[in-house]
């Protein structure tokens, strides 16, 4: 159930904030402990609650009635999800911000979005490559010459 | 207080500042116009571009891009049948089937001058609300700041979408991770461990980034391209004439009402609104049949109720500290990353700022119906872009955005850790609007909590002895309580014991 790895990624958490702060001073440590055990009594709270409202409309389920969007979401994590295209757009992120500092902006950012509109197959390759091309310009012009706000340049600084 | 309206009236006619609530009305408009890509997810987008910025023109700036996209949000309601924003849901009732009557102007130009109206309602309510308010909460002390603290996070919790439970836990979360670097009081370096990046805590404005950006990033790529040609072209005139401007203008100003008060609770926001507005428009109407057929009066509710609500939920902001929405919670980072506190002292030190801020709303308007009239046509095209050429154009804003707030890369990986946060509670149905507004009243929270106990002598009772902070801890209470099972209980409780009591004597 997704709600038990969110609880026990919190409560880890939580555990991790409660025990640094007992080498802490007294004023540093009061709101983070009240914190910490709030969180983790919510977390297992909200375990509680999925697990009350399933049973409760296990019936319901089965019949194939209509799901209320504030119940809470009682299908597996990854159903209707392209797990698939998601990981692999997920992975040239990560790729992109990686090398994003060491090799710079001019190189990594057309890269990336040939690479990620490909993978999409979002429009003609003409077009990918020309909005590869532009968009990067388009974000210098705004970011650099117009608001002088920093960006990584890598291999061209 | 008039020196200071005047002030901002100064301010906001100044060269730069006019440039700026018109860049953002139309960047505004043309977001709104896509559908998938929120009011919150643009401002936060478009947050570091404000650095560069004086605050009071950066602030404006945003403001007129939250505004411009209530309204850009109706273009793909009206034009495609799919909200460009949730808070445009409701005008699909009657927009799209209008538009598909080969009427799409007039669903447009009803929408934009219902939103200028019901928008220049909620300018004049924040004019007049916020400063009164402000006045009070000037009165209030640490004790009184932390109450209030509390009961932002509490009602935001307890009305945004999903459970109480769930919207506390995701507030307390963000509390929590707001606790993370330096100690103001005491100088300790708090759950750093050993970073140096997080010594000055975690950056808020890489935390809105992520998780207002990446999970739509997600959703846009998921989605499977749908044709979005149901209506491309608009050929008709667009502004009503006066005999159905007359019409609705009563409409328009109940829903514009309506939209400025829903605003003022926090939590609650366009997508309530919108559909509040339309309801009543429904009840008051002498033509029920007719909604759902492309009636002019059902497009004109929404429309204005959606956007009055900016002014609303800014009233809160501005004065408690406590943002009304999602999107006036970005509209804070904002503030705070140019180093204006959010509290009391925004109708003190910050005036000008404030007072800027809240002409700027009233003249975001007038901009609204100009770039409206002038640019809706061509943001019909915008709205045949596909989600997924959009989708990796927002990661390279994201990574940009976030790298150029500390010229660091560590804040970049973060803003992606919050994005895939963002993403697993969105698809869990925990809100993310109080993990955003813990992160934001976390220091506040913190640093009042100190200052109460040094003047209590370490007693958490002082918070009960001040009248007006145990009021509000008492009204925090109640709006956890009320949503509940104990709350259905206790009313039932209390119903049953009203009851015997009534029927009790003539028995």
């Amino acid at each position: 159930m997704p709600y038990i790895f969110v609880a026990v990624g919190v409560w880890v958490l939580s555990g991790l904030f409660y025990t640094s702060s007992l080498t802490m001073p007294p004023a540093a440590y009061h709101m983070p402990r009240i914190l910490a055990v709030f969180v983790s009594i919510l977390a297992v709270m909200m375990v509680v609650d999925v697990f009350l409202f399933k049973r409760r409309n296990q019936n319901a389920e089965a019949l194939g009635a209509v799901a209320d969007v504030t119940a809470p979401y009682t299908g597996g994590f990854f159903d209707g999800v392209n797990v698939l295209r998601t990981g692999a757009f997920l992975a040239m992120v990560i790729i992109y911000i990686l090398l994003l500092e060491s090799v710079g902006y001019f190189i990594m950012t057309p890269l990336f979005l040939i690479g990620s509109l490909s993978l999409l197959r979002a429009s003609r390759t003409w077009i990918m490559v020309a909005i590869s091309l532009v968009a990067p310009m388009i974000v210098y012009l705004i970011f650099v010459t117009f608001l002088d706000l920093p960006m990584p340049m890598g291999l061209m600084q | 207080m008039i020196e200071n309206i005047l002030i901002g009236l100064n301010n906001v006619l100044s060269i730069q500042n006019i440039f700026a609530i018109f860049g953002g009305t139309v960047l505004g408009l043309f977001v709104g116009a896509m559908p998938g890509l929120s009011a919150t997810m643009a401002i936060a987008l478009l947050l570091p571009l404000t650095f560069g910025m004086v605050p009071a023109t950066g602030i404006s700036m945003l403001a007129s891009l939250y505004l411009a996209a209530m309204y850009g949000g109706s273009i793909a309601a009206i034009l495609l049948r799919t909200p460009g924003t949730p808070a445009a849901a409701a005008t699909i009732m009657d927009g799209y089937p209008l538009a598909a009557q080969g009427k799409a102007g007039k669903a447009l130009g009803v929408s934009l001058v219902s939103s200028f109206i019901g928008g220049t309602i909620s300018a004049i309510g924040l004019m007049t609300i916020a400063p009164t308010l402000g006045m009070v909460v000037l009165e209030f002390g640490p004790v009184e700041m932390f109450s209030v603290a509390v009961l932002g996070i509490t009602i935001i919790a307890s009305l945004s979408q999903g459970s109480t439970i769930r919207g506390l836990f995701a507030g307390g979360l963000g509390l929590l991770l707001a606790m993370v670097g330096m100690d103001v009081t005491t100088g300790t370096p708090r759950f750093t461990y050993g970073m140096l990046n997080l010594f000055e805590g975690v950056p808020f404005t890489v935390a809105l980034i992520g998780l207002f950006s990446i999970p739509q990033v997600i959703r846009l790529i998921q989605a499977d391209e749908q044709a979005k040609k149901l209506i491309s072209k608009v050929t008709d005139r667009m502004l009503p004439t006066l005999a159905e401007f007359r019409h609705l203008l009563p409409n328009i100003l109940r829903s514009g009402v309506i939209g400025m008060f829903t605003g003022l609770i926090p939590g609650a926001g366009g997508d309530t609104a919108c559909w509040f507005a339309y309801n009543e428009a429904k009840r008051f109407s002498k033509q029920k049949e007719k909604f759902g057929t492309g009636f002019i009066d059902g497009i004109a509710a929404p429309e204005a109720a959606n956007n009055a609500v900016v002014g609303g939920a800014l009233v809160p902001t501005i004065a408690l500290g406590i943002p009304g929405s999602s999107s006036t919670a970005v509209l804070m980072g904002a503030l705070m990353v140019h180093g204006i506190l959010p509290g009391p002292t925004l109708m003190t030190e910050y005036a000008d700022v404030t007072y800027t801020l809240i002409w700027a709303v009233l003249f975001a308007n007038f901009s609204l119906l100009f770039v409206g009239l002038a640019f809706t046509r061509v943001s019909v095209y915008v709205t045949q872009i596909p989600n997924r050429v959009i989708a990796p154009i927002i990661v390279v804003l994201c990574v940009i955005g976030s790298f150029a707030i500390n010229n660091s890369v560590f804040d970049v990986g973060l803003m992606l850790i919050f994005g895939i946060v963002g993403y697993v509670f969105d698809r869990l149905r925990i809100p993310t609007a109080p993990m955003v507004l813990g992160l934001i009243l976390g220091p506040l929270l913190d640093g009042s909590l100190h200052q109460s106990l040094m003047i209590g002598d370490g007693s958490y009772l002082i918070f009960l002895k001040s009248p007006i902070s145990a009021c509000l801890l008492a009204v925090a209470l109640i709006s956890v309580i009320q949503s509940t099972p104990a709350g259905l209980w206790l009313g039932r409780f209390f119903r049953a014991v009203f009851r015997r009591k009534r029927v009790g004597p003539t028995e």
